[in-house]
């Protein structure tokens, strides 16, 4: 009798649910938190308050390159295997 | 003669599937940038067909999965091995069409498997089913991965919306329609990463089939090159009608949603691509779609149209394989040999030459967000 359990390899399944689901999660709540340091640097520039709007924009800065690190990375790990 | 002017066939058919396979699904991957104005859709698509052809070079585990996971090649050799290789592709590249034709967003890749399952069923019975391959590479996947597309475009959304509250619009949204520049490359490279590799897996299963290639070999070059290409022109050509299905009849997004959806539906197939699951590129982006719409409220999305999308995804592997089995039919009762693709190829293009033109006095389809 064949079963659902013999026919799937459910540790490799497992580990691409994972996969997918954190990186896209990480994904979009990174690039959210650079949307909003670069949202909140224009309203503070605009205030005048200048070094929570530079402390807003470096914010902006950081999670724009930790995203292209996390899109290097992927594609990095699918071309090495 | 005959074997190599068969071979030749099957190849020629193979990139016909890619090319209506990227023509499908252009859709897939640029209804939600396009329906958000994140881009035009002369660039979405010109940007979209680039990625496709770059995301072909980046991985070969799905074009493996599909030349020895989902049927036997050895199996096949000698029973009319490209006849019925030939006869899956013609079933799935029909019910392409169909689909195409009545602007339903069906699935392009359980298509192509429905139909080589068919004829190989037609033609030398279950024996040449890898019963684990089928279940545990392609069906399985196919059911989790739209579902946890839908979960997860569900989760970031709601995370998105929570981190960017009481903030103005305005800048906002200028934010998440540069992101969704990013995330719809990604979903083309994702695209292009799994649904290219079918077809090298196809073209391949017939190398193999015919003992041109010994069974377990790799793509070669030349199958890697040509089906990125023949994808990434399929694209480029675009399906209009199912971009307008796709972006707007399902639920109307603003920037943030199609940034989650485009994110999530491109981490889950690159996810899959690694482990090589031959996923429906479009189950998984049309349940980040879902998804994305769902969290914000649950009448957002047109359920009817979403129901006949599923319906659509229901009858596609039973059709496409009843179709391939057909079409080997029909070539076995041609006397096997050239006779029966030859004959079926020059009909094959007669029809869709007259759907096409049928297509276009109905009048040109209109852009999502144009109509």
């Amino acid at each position: 009798m064949i079963s659902l359990a013999t026919l799937v390899n459910w540790s490799e399944l497992l580990q691409s649910v994972a996969a997918g689901a954190i990186s896209a999660i990480l994904l979009t709540t990174v690039v959210s938190l650079g949307i909003r340091g670069t949202a909140k640097y224009v309203d503070y520039s605009q205030d005048g308050r200048m070094f929570l709007a530079y402390s807003s924009l470096a914010v902006g800065g950081i999670c724009f390159m930790v995203t292209l690190a996390m899109i290097i990375l992927g594609i990095f790990l699918m071309v090495n295997g | 003669m005959d074997a190599h002017l068969i071979l030749i066939i099957v190849v020629v058919t193979a990139l016909a599937f890619d090319f209506t396979n990227g023509f499908h699904d252009t859709a897939n991957v640029v209804a939600t940038s396009i329906s958000t104005g994140a881009a035009s859709p002369k660039v979405a698509i010109a940007f979209a067909a680039v990625l496709n052809f770059v995301g072909a070079f980046i991985s070969i585990q799905v074009a493996a999965t599909i030349a020895s996971d989902v049927v036997n090649p050895e199996a096949l050799a000698g029973a009319d091995a490209l006849n019925v290789v030939f006869a899956g592709l013609v079933g799935a590249i029909s019910w392409n069409l169909i689909t195409w034709y009545y602007g339903l967003p069906s699935s392009s890749s359980h298509a192509l498997i429905g139909g080589i399952v068919g004829s190989t069923l037609a033609a030398v019975g279950t024996g040449a089913i890898e019963l684990d391959g089928l279940v545990g590479k392609v069906l399985v996947p196919g059911v989790i991965a739209p579902i946890l597309a839908f979960l997860v475009a569900a989760l970031a959304i709601s995370i998105s919306y929570r981190i960017v509250n009481n903030l103005r619009p305005g800048p906002v949204n200028r934010g998440y329609r540069v992101s969704q520049i990013a995330s719809g490359g990604l979903l083309a490279l994702a695209h292009g990463t799994n649904d290219a590799q079918k077809t090298m897996g196809v073209i391949t299963l017939a190398l193999i089939a015919d003992g041109t290639l010994a069974a377990g070999s790799d793509p070669p070059f030349w199958v890697i090159f040509s089906a990125a290409s023949a994808i990434a022109l399929g694209t480029y050509s675009g399906g209009w009608k199912i971009i307008k299905t796709t972006g707007t009849k399902i639920i109307k997004m603003d920037t943030a949603q199609g940034f989650a959806s485009q994110g999530a539906g491109a981490a889950v197939i690159m996810a899959s691509s690694h482990f090589g699951f031959p996923l429906s590129t479009t189950h998984v982006i049309n349940g980040g779609i879902m998804g994305s719409g769902i969290a914000k409220r649950l009448s957002a999305v047109r359920w009817g149209v979403a129901g006949n999308i599923v319906t659509a995804w229901l009858l596609t592997l039973p059709a496409a394989a009843a179709i391939g089995a057909a079409i080997y039919g029909i070539t076995v009762l041609a006397g096997g040999g050239t006779v029966g693709p030859v004959i079926i190829s020059a009909v094959s293009v007669v029809l869709i030459i007259a759907t096409f033109i049928r297509r276009a006095r109905r009048g040109a389809p209109v852009a999502a967000g144009h109509s």
